[in-house]
């Protein structure tokens, strides 16, 4: 396995790691962390986006549908998209804005994490970075 | 700064900018009053907390319990709670409580308290400083000092139960601050602290719900706008056709003479400026949310009750057999909550309907006695208008006196906390200086408004409820009534021994100069003073009677045969006690089961329509034939055909009722408007009149030259319903006009948010009869939202055959299956459910035990020990489990190696640094 490859499956395993203790704090905006770490592990930020948003979703995700299971949560996720929506049956809605807004908490605190790595390690290494110097550029450059 | 940098820089700036904004806006609280989204929608967080069920098996440790105790809850999570002693039972029923009912409790003590803007904003201000000024929060306060003093004085030796309720409440409230109900999620706050005065607001929240009214304003204006003869002909006190409830003391004679023998005047005639300031407080009272639906609640009839029993003789089981339901404003959850309470000690073992917040069931039944409740609607109430000298005198009985004053405060959601003044007469608070705009400065016409109400006194009522739980006999519990000062009730009993009673009870004023209080006094004069109260002995009651039954459904109290002391104005028209007096009198002795008062209790037969459909055939009958369209005909036809019970499927009810609605619009309407009255009168009175005065002078239209008659404005009525029928049902063909396609029932949420309510559903019945649900259906379909709060039959041969419910569920926990299973499979479908009445826990059958905690008490010093124990255990697991680990994996090895490797590659990094720095300086 590539070193990228694991790094990548590494920042997903502790986001979701650090999102499954986060869900035991009533503190939602810590929801960035998980994001942060993720995109820390990886050199490139897309990779550090993708990452935290997989990590945040699959434990979102899972918490929901075992909410949904043990506590009945479903009644109360229809019943506060009826405040909405004038009427129950949108519970799903919520559930699916919900998740989405989990994959984008991820994908945004990986996209800090990352670039903050990349920014700090330019700073102190002072190193082209690989993902936004295009090889071509260099080339050119270089020629 | 290198290209490089300065993209990521870029591309940084973008998603920190983003993650602000969206975490700003799930951040900021929704209108103002309610949680951030955030808070209440991500998981770990508001909604995903709410504990939908209970636990299966819950194991308490609670230091300073006496011993074990054990609750089951029934299929229907109804708490069966066995203890030891009576103060380890009520801690058991506080914990119970506030696991299923927490936000109703908090929502109601914060009404009384005004305490309802600190957690809903600006938008309940009004109702708080009214509530406050009101003086309930004070009078409950009173109230426990002298519950206290008496506990000290040792007259009462159970007043440490009440407290150890209280203790169950907080620990519950203590121990699950993360798991509130999903209101708290929604509001953004968390339960605080229980106090016992918080219990005792409650008695006082019951008091204004029966007690506290507008009436003697409403008639003022009334009197004024028709005069003398017009006002006492429809209002006055001896409404026709009305069963006294109590039997002993005669029955009126029907005829228009005993209608009008009680004329009412008010005392002295008031000045235009009385009537302006009674009319503009009313109208500014109406625009306060809480006391519009107060207003609104009593004008619908809604609030009232049912109760009645028989004896051995009429029952089938040689005992008697006791019900009731009283019938109040629906809420989700509904206010009442099955309990059965088992105290060895005591030797307590009660089955009834407490209320959350109140430590003792207040209808009931235990192994010798049963009781329920209707209200009396004795007058507690009166008004007082006087003349303010300056904004710190008023004249009481012609002697200018000081006002006392008291100082609140309200804590507003968002807001500063609002201060504000109360002034008092000597009669009670001045409320229309609190919602009208009453000048500092003042002349001679300046008038303040107060009442004097027996709910702002010190409350006994919990001695009564401990009195009625323990007593065993019917001497005791007569000697636990005299306790009951408000709500006044009518109190129905019967006992194992087979005897029945009715004791309508509570503290009623006695007025100087024989005064009815139905009109407000002038204070200034001295009029209308309270010079005492009805002494018990001296209150009407009836026992063992020889009908063998009695029955109150808001009806008078008594006839014409007690008359040492005025008691009541306003009661109910009288048609559901008419209905439950004809079925108990025709049911033959030894005839009445358990089954048959069920039926009894879900009774939808209409007396009202039995007197008022016939004269609308005889007027469809008399119409000429070129008058008779075809759907005249078909309503003849579905009228002639119908035995006056209004099940929704049927099409009479709908053509009934609005047509009966039409009826009275139109006979009085014209009259009321011409003269700016505001209330009609009862359906009685126009069914008198009906009945008895076919040419009076209501019947005409005086907006027309022709003079009309009854069946003038019958068939006029007729017309307009058939008008309205065709519209709403979009055709012409009647048998497709159901009653329940107008006439819906509805659970609200006690918020009033739409998607934690229930219903509409379609419903049998209407206001007026034996199962109620008052609907107005003059825009169209029409939702009750009022009726029986609870159905009880108790069947003193065999207590395990007793039946309840209630209509909604006993968790108040929207996603519980509790929330609304009594409700929906119960309630709306007339069924009920068995009390499971075993007095000792190993007797009830397992297959009813859906969930069971164990409370176990524990001291301080086990606690310390078993901690000890825990951390002594725990250390050495610990360091063995190290020592095995390292063995096997040199795991402690290998974190030296990633340090070391870390430090090494920092020396790197600072290595390659400080070359950097050598080669540029070198460059340049």
């Amino acid at each position: 396995m590539k070193p990228e490859t694991l790094d990548f499956l590494l920042a997903i395993l502790f986001s979701a790691i650090i999102t499954y203790f986060l869900t035991f704090l009533p503190i939602w905006q810590l929801i960035i962390i998980p994001g942060l770490v993720a995109g820390i592990f990886n050199k490139k930020m897309r990779k550090g986006i993708y990452s935290g948003a997989i990590g945040i979703s699959i434990i979102w995700t899972l918490y929901m549908i075992y909410a949904i299971l043990t506590r009945n949560a479903y009644t109360n996720l229809d019943q506060f998209a009826g405040l909405f929506f004038g009427s129950l049956g949108f519970g799903w809605v919520f559930f699916l804005i919900i998740l989405l807004f989990g994959v984008l908490f991820g994908a945004l605190g990986g996209a800090i994490g990352s670039g903050l790595t990349i920014l700090i390690k330019l700073i102190i290494k002072n190193e082209p970075n690989e993902i936004l110097e295009p090889k071509k550029s260099i080339k050119r450059k270089e020629s | 700064m290198r290209i490089q940098e300065k993209k990521v820089i870029k591309k940084l700036s973008i998603a920190i900018t983003i993650t602000i904004v969206i975490f700003t806006a799930f951040s900021v609280p929704l209108l103002g009053v309610f949680a951030p989204l955030g808070n209440i929608i991500f998981p770990g967080n508001g909604l995903w907390k709410v504990p939908g069920e209970v636990p299966e098996e819950e194991i308490l440790y609670i230091e300073g319990l006496d011993d074990e105790i054990i609750v089951y809850r029934d299929e229907w999570g109804i708490p069966h709670i066995y203890a030891e002693t009576e103060d380890d039972l009520l801690f058991a029923l506080g914990y119970v409580h506030a696991q299923d009912r927490l936000f109703m409790m908090d929502m109601v003590r914060r009404v009384v308290k005004g305490r309802l803007s600190e957690i809903v904003g600006e938008m309940g201000i009004e109702s708080d400083k009214y509530n406050l000024a009101m003086g309930m929060e004070y009078w409950a306060e009173e109230s426990l000092k002298v519950f206290e003093e008496k506990d000290k004085n040792g007259e009462i030796d159970y007043f440490d139960a009440f407290e150890w309720y209280v203790d169950g409440i907080n620990y519950y409230i203590e121990t699950h601050q993360d798991e509130t109900p999903i209101e708290y999620a929604i509001l953004g706050v968390k339960p605080t602290k229980w106090t016992l005065l918080d219990s005792m607001c409650y008695s006082k929240w019951m008091a204004k719900m029966l007690t506290w009214d507008y009436d003697d304003l409403y008639n003022l204006i009334n009197y004024e706008a028709l005069g003398s003869k017009s006002y006492n002909e429809l209002f006055n006190q001896r409404a026709p056709y009305q069963i006294p409830i109590c039997p002993n003391y005669g029955f009126y004679n029907d005829s228009f003479m005993a209608l009008n023998s009680l004329n009412s005047e008010p005392q002295s005639h008031p000045s235009s400026s009385v009537l302006n300031t009674v009319s503009k407080f009313l109208s500014n009272v109406e625009k306060i949310e809480s006391e519009k639906q107060l207003i609104d609640l009593k004008n619908q009839n809604t609030i009232g009750s049912n109760n009645w029993v028989v004896d051995g003789i009429k029952s089938n089981t040689g005992k008697p057999i006791l019900c009731n339901d009283m019938h109040l404003a629906w809420t989700m959850p509904g206010i009442w909550y099955e309990a059965h309470l088992v105290a060895d000690d005591t030797d307590l073992n009660t089955y009834g309907f407490t209320i959350p917040g109140i430590p003792l069931p207040l209808v009931a039944h235990n192994e010798y006695v049963a009781w329920g409740f209707t209200n009396t609607n004795y007058d507690v109430l009166d008004w007082y208008y006087y003349k303010e000298v300056d904004s710190d005198h008023y004249i009481h009985n012609g002697i200018v006196k000081k006002y006392e004053t008291k100082k609140y405060k309200i804590p507003v959601k968002g807001q500063a906390t609002i201060e504000f003044k109360v002034k008092e007469t000597i009669h009670g608070p001045v409320l229309n200086a609190l919602i009208d705009d009453i000048p500092d400065s003042l002349d001679n016409d300046a008038i303040v408004i107060a009442p004097h109400w027996t709910g702002n006194d010190i409350s006994y009522e919990l001695l009564t409820l401990y009195g009625f739980n323990h007593a065993k006999n019917r001497a005791e519990f007569n000697e636990s009534s005299k306790w009951f000062h408000n709500p006044a009730q009518n109190i129905v009993y019967a006992d194992i021994y087979g005897n029945i009673a009715m004791r309508p009870t509570g503290l009623v004023p006695i007025r100087e100069g024989n005064e009815n209080g139905t009109f407000p006094y002038d204070g200034s004069s001295g009029e209308g003073e309270w010079i005492g109260y009805v002494p018990f002995e001296e209150l009407p009651h009836t026992e063992n009677p020889d009908q063998h039954y009695l029955a109150s459904a808001n009806q008078i109290v008594v006839g014409p045969k007690y008359a040492k002391n005025f008691l009541q104005h306003p009661y109910a028209a009288g048609y559901r006690a008419r209905r439950i007096n004809e079925l108990l009198n025709t049911s033959e002795n030894g005839s009445i089961e358990v089954d048959k008062m069920k039926k009894f209790q879900l009774d939808v037969t209409s007396t009202a329509a039995k007197f008022f459909t016939p004269y609308l055939i005889n007027a469809i009958e008399n119409l000429p034939s070129s008058e008779k369209t075809s759907t005249v005909d078909d309503i003849l036809t579905t009228l002639n055909k119908w035995d006056y019970e209004m099940y929704r499927e049927l099409a009479a009810p709908t053509i009934y009722r609005k047509w009966r609605d039409l009826f009275m619009k139109y006979t009085f309407e014209d009259e009321f408007d011409e003269y700016d009255g505001i209330w009609q009168p009862q359906l009685n009175v126009l069914e008198k009149l009906m009945r008895e005065a076919p040419n009076s002078a209501w019947f005409n239209d005086i907006t027309t030259a022709k003079i009309e008659d009854r069946d003038d404005i019958i068939i006029k009525a007729l017309d307009k319903t058939i008008d309205f029928l065709e519209d709403f049902y979009e055709t012409d063909k009647v048998s497709a006009w159901r009653w329940g396609g107008l006439h819906k029932v509805y659970f609200p949420h006690l918020t009033g948010l739409e998607a934690l309510s229930k219903g509409p559903y379609e419903a049998d019945g209407e206001g007026y009869t034996v199962n109620p649900s008052w609907v107005d259906i003059s825009e169209g379909e029409g939702r009750a939202t009022g009726g029986a709060s609870e159905r009880m039959i108790i069947d003193l041969s065999n207590m395990k055959k007793c039946l309840s419910v209630i209509p909604s569920g006993q968790r108040g926990i929207s996603n519980s299956k509790h929330y609304s299973d009594q409700l929906e499979d119960l309630f709306l479908k007339g069924k009920y459910h068995k009390q499971y009445f075993y007095n000792d826990p190993e007797d009830f059958p397992e297959e009813y035990i859906e969930s069971q905690i164990l409370f176990i008490p524990s001291r301080k010093q086990d606690n310390i020990i078993y901690l000890m124990g825990f951390l002594i255990i725990g250390f050495a697991v610990g360091i063995i489990s190290i020592i095995k680990i390292e063995k096997k994996t040199k795991f402690c090895t290998k974190i030296k190696e990633i340090i070391s490797g870390i430090l090494s590659t920092k020396n790197l990094i600072l290595d390659h640094d400080k070359k950097g720095v050598k080669n540029n300086y070198k460059k340049s």
